[in-house]
């Protein structure tokens, strides 16, 4: 073969990064959305569990007031997978 | 991809507002053969059960490991508890039935314990001579609903050894969830 044999195969590795996200909840707290567990309607609130420490016991709720709903809920979940936003207003999704 | 279950609050888990589950937290699912049910632990419970599924009976193994299968493989972000699975018929209910112990004829009245809003149910009641009432349809009250005998030109032996049988089902679901009997006493 002329030209110096076969060519490598070029691959291009593209390591996919996850994106880490907070959710900023009442009182300016910023929870890692890794975290949450549970998302939750509390009348016109919506109220996010989170398991800290699984092994402790460790459980936390924060709320989002005036955000409530079986759609919100949805909404929030997509914005914990897709949100483009590292910081999420999880009262204004 | 953080992918939740979504499960309706209320008593029946078929209507009303949601609440979403992350799948990523769960820690543990054991199966309930009694109750043919399925536990699961670890959306925020002080290492208690978080939530129980009624499932097909006899069919506990397949339902956990149809519920392991949509955690790891499953593409939607929001799982309805409902629909994924043939075998999971929804959240379990729980509350029993709390027919008096006597029930009285002309009106026949029972009341369930706790609230099953959008499941349908089927209701019998069946006197010690074999002779039968039913009463159907939706729960539609957040509190305890009563079930409701039409006993007009029906004659019902009275005495004990009187059964109430309601079968209750999530909607657009044709197997049964809970199927719950009370012996009671016609007077």
């Amino acid at each position: 073969m002329k030209g110096g044999g076969l060519r490598a195969p070029t691959f291009n590795f593209f390591k996919k990064k996850i994106m880490k996200r907070f959710l900023k909840v009442d009182s300016g707290v910023l929870v890692e959305a890794a975290n949450v567990a549970k998302l939750a309607t509390s009348g016109s609130d919506t109220v996010i569990t989170v398991n800290w420490d699984s092994a402790s016991d460790g459980v936390d709720t924060f709320t989002v007031t005036g955000a409530a709903g079986a759609a919100y809920l949805e909404r929030l979940a997509e914005a914990i997978n897709y949100s483009t936003q590292l910081i999420i207003d999880a009262a204004n999704v | 991809m953080k992918k939740f279950l979504k499960i309706n609050t209320g008593a029946s888990g078929a209507t009303g507002e949601g609440a979403l589950y992350a799948l990523d937290r769960v820690e543990s699912i054991s199966l309930d053969t009694t109750d043919n049910a399925i536990d699961v632990e670890g959306f925020g419970g002080a290492k208690a059960v978080d939530l129980s599924f009624s499932v097909v009976a006899d069919k506990e193994a397949e339902a956990a490991e149809e519920l392991v299968k949509e955690i790891v493989n499953g593409k939607n972000n929001v799982i309805d508890a409902l629909n994924f699975s043939k075998n999971i018929l929804g959240p379990e209910i729980t509350a029993a039935y709390t027919a008096d112990a006597v029930v009285t004829g002309a009106a026949i009245t029972a009341d369930v314990a706790g609230a099953f809003i959008g499941c349908t149910f089927a209701a019998t009641l069946t006197d010690s001579a074999d002779a039968t009432l039913t009463d159907s349809g939706t729960f539609s009250a957040a509190d305890a609903p009563a079930l409701s005998f039409d006993d007009t030109g029906a004659t019902l032996t009275a005495g004990a050894g009187a059964t109430i049988v309601v079968d209750i089902s999530y909607p657009n679901r044709n197997e049964v969830a809970k199927s719950i009997t009370v012996a009671v006493t016609l007077t």
